[in-house]
């Protein structure tokens, strides 16, 4: 059976036009992609990847030069499908002159009437719930911009959304912030709602996230599970080992020689070259102390040098 | 969708009666209509007519200044800001949400026009004079002239920067205010081609001055009574053009 996909992305291209001579400056090209129901998805890529393109895209704010976007099998032009999406947008900017009680009144009534078995949340609960309690009756205008994103967060669920989308929900907040939001969104993720959200910061995405689907310079370079891109590729070993009057030019032949005091480390990269380093070193008269393979995270993969997305990518393309 | 277009309105109502700067506005024209209050005390002879003169010129002003000025921040600002972004993202389309806006905008300008013509009215009790026949009407025709400024306003907005928008809606103010001079240079042309650029920017650009009975009242003299109903079907024609354009523009426009 197949699984329903809450976001799917076809075909995506967008072409905007720039400077004097309006020349073309694709901005997505041919982006395709599925975001399954009930995930935290994580939409990664550097500044000026695509990321809020393909959002503002999904969301109607901008129209794409080809392909398309469906939420919930529906055109995401349809206000069916926009019924069920809540939205943060990257920067929160909001109406300042209202206080918040207004301001999450006006974007309930946007909405119309609730749909059939849909309780919408107060403001008291969705306010008490991002962390803004009591104050419902200051204007946005006093409030600093940790505070307007977490606002802006409530309104985002004044609905009661099947799919939240989110740009860039942790900027502009401090460390406990962020963790306040990573909370709340894997909170949203237990109540069954599909949570996508954009972000360049690796560790929220990887803390949190079951899929991802990363976008460098408009193209899309993998999307899938993090588990799959972090296993695979070539490893780096470490190697912990005693040696006396070692002779570094022979230790730096067999890879990257670290003297950390009483013991040394040796990093290899690839488990064949690990075990042909560790029998040298036993040749050597080391004693080995331990052996094991070097934890990778999503940076290491998807930024690092050696073994990054592209080896671990083919890696993946070859075991298929 | 009445309860959207209306809760859009009273949003945008909301928005604007808490802006600073519009209180500004408004102090502005106060001090204009304080400013003609105190030629008219200066003045030995015609005071009540430099008063009313004055006065009405002062409440056109600042009625176009508002209406240009709502009509960028209701519009253009909130595109610019991207407090637009949080709007139409939910299920409503832009055109409810650019006629919810106008429709606010209007009970804006409605209300600051009513204060100001108070004010005259005010003025001139304390001065002891009684408030001439057709005083109404030429306030009415003043406000008609600011809500086509508003929806021009608007269709600006749609498809351009704030400045930009706030440039061409001055310009459409000031040419619309000398539209019969196209008329006048049309009969003393001296070439064909020179009459035929006249005459098609008579009838291309707007003309406010049908909006213009300021001196008739302030001087008592006459007016065409169908001045009123022709205004009223001009501005409602001007702004319907305009409002239609605007939905248009606003659908087909990628936001930043």
């Amino acid at each position: 059976m197949q699984t329903e996909k809450a976001i799917q992305v076809r075909a995506l291209e967008k072409v905007y036009k720039e400077g004097f001579w309006r020349s073309n400056k694709p901005s997505l090209k041919n982006v395709t992609f599925d975001v399954p129901v009930g995930q935290i998805f994580g939409f990664l890529g550097a500044n000026g990847a695509g990321k809020t393109t393909t959002i503002k895209i999904a969301l109607g704010l901008q129209s794409a030069t080809s392909g398309e976007v469906r939420i919930f099998g529906k055109s995401s032009e349809s206000a069916e499908a926009r019924t069920r999406i809540g939205f943060l947008p990257e920067r929160p900017y909001f109406h300042l002159n209202l206080n918040a009680d207004e301001f999450l009144n006006f974007h309930r009534r946007l909405y119309g009437d609730p749909q059939p078995g849909k309780i919408r949340p107060s403001n008291e609960l969705l306010l008490k719930e991002v962390g803004l309690a009591d104050v419902g009756g200051r204007l946005l205008r006093n409030f600093s911009k940790g505070m307007l994103q977490r606002v802006g967060l409530a309104q985002a669920l004044i609905n009661d959304p099947d799919l939240v989308i989110l740009d860039e929900p942790m900027s502009g907040l401090d460390p406990v912030g962020r963790r306040e939001v990573r909370n709340l969104m894997v909170e949203l993720n237990r109540k069954g709602k599909t949570v996508f959200f954009s972000s360049h910061i690796l560790s929220d995405i990887e803390s949190i996230c079951q899929q991802i689907a990363f976008l460098e310079k408009g193209e899309l370079k993998y999307c899938g599970k993090i588990e799959d891109l972090v296993e695979q590729g070539s490893r780096e070993y470490e190697i912990l080992f005693r040696l006396e009057g070692a002779k570094k030019t022979e230790l730096a032949q067999l890879g990257i020689v670290q003297d950390l005091g009483k013991l040394m480390r040796l990093s290899v990269q690839g488990e064949n070259e690990a075990r042909r380093a560790t029998e040298k070193l036993w040749s050597m008269g080391a004693q080995v102390q331990s052996f094991s393979p070097v934890h990778r995270s999503l940076e290491d993969i998807l930024f690092g040098e050696k073994g990054g997305l592209s080896d671990a990518i083919g890696t993946l393309r070859n075991r298929v | 969708m009445l309860s959207v277009l209306f809760g859009i309105a009273f949003n945008s109502w909301k928005q604007m009666v808490r802006d600073r700067i519009f209180y500004v506005v408004l102090l502005m024209a106060c001090l204009m209509l304080g400013f003609s209050y105190l030629l008219a005390t200066l003045t030995i002879v015609e005071s009540r007519k430099i008063l009313l003169d004055f006065g009405f010129s002062a409440v056109s002003l600042a009625s176009a200044a508002t209406a240009i000025y709502i009509g960028i921040v209701s519009m253009a600002r909130e595109i610019e800001q991207r407090t637009i972004y949080s709007v139409v993202s939910k299920p409503i389309s832009r055109s409810v949400y650019l006629l919810g806006k106008f429709l606010g905008s209007l009970a804006v300008l409605a209300v600051t026009h009513f204060l100001l013509s108070l004010n005259i009215a005010a003025i001139l009790l304390l001065m002891g004079e009684a408030v001439p026949a057709g005083f109404t009407s030429c306030l009415f025709l003043v406000f008609l002239e600011s809500v086509i400024l508003l929806a021009f306003a608007f269709l600006c907005s749609a498809f351009t920067s704030s400045m930009l928008a706030a440039g061409f809606t001055t310009a459409f103010f000031l040419i619309g205010r000398s539209n019969p001079s196209f008329k006048m240079m049309a009969t003393k042309a001296l070439t064909e081609g020179t009459r035929a650029v006249a005459t098609a920017l008579y009838y291309v650009t707007p003309n406010l001055e049908r909006y213009n009975i300021r001196d008739v009242v302030a001087y008592e003299r006459p007016y065409p009574a169908e001045m009123i109903p022709i205004g009223v079907l001009y501005a409602l024609a001007y702004v319907a053009i305009c409002l239609a354009a605007s939905c248009l523009l606003l659908r087909r426009r990628d936001l930043p």
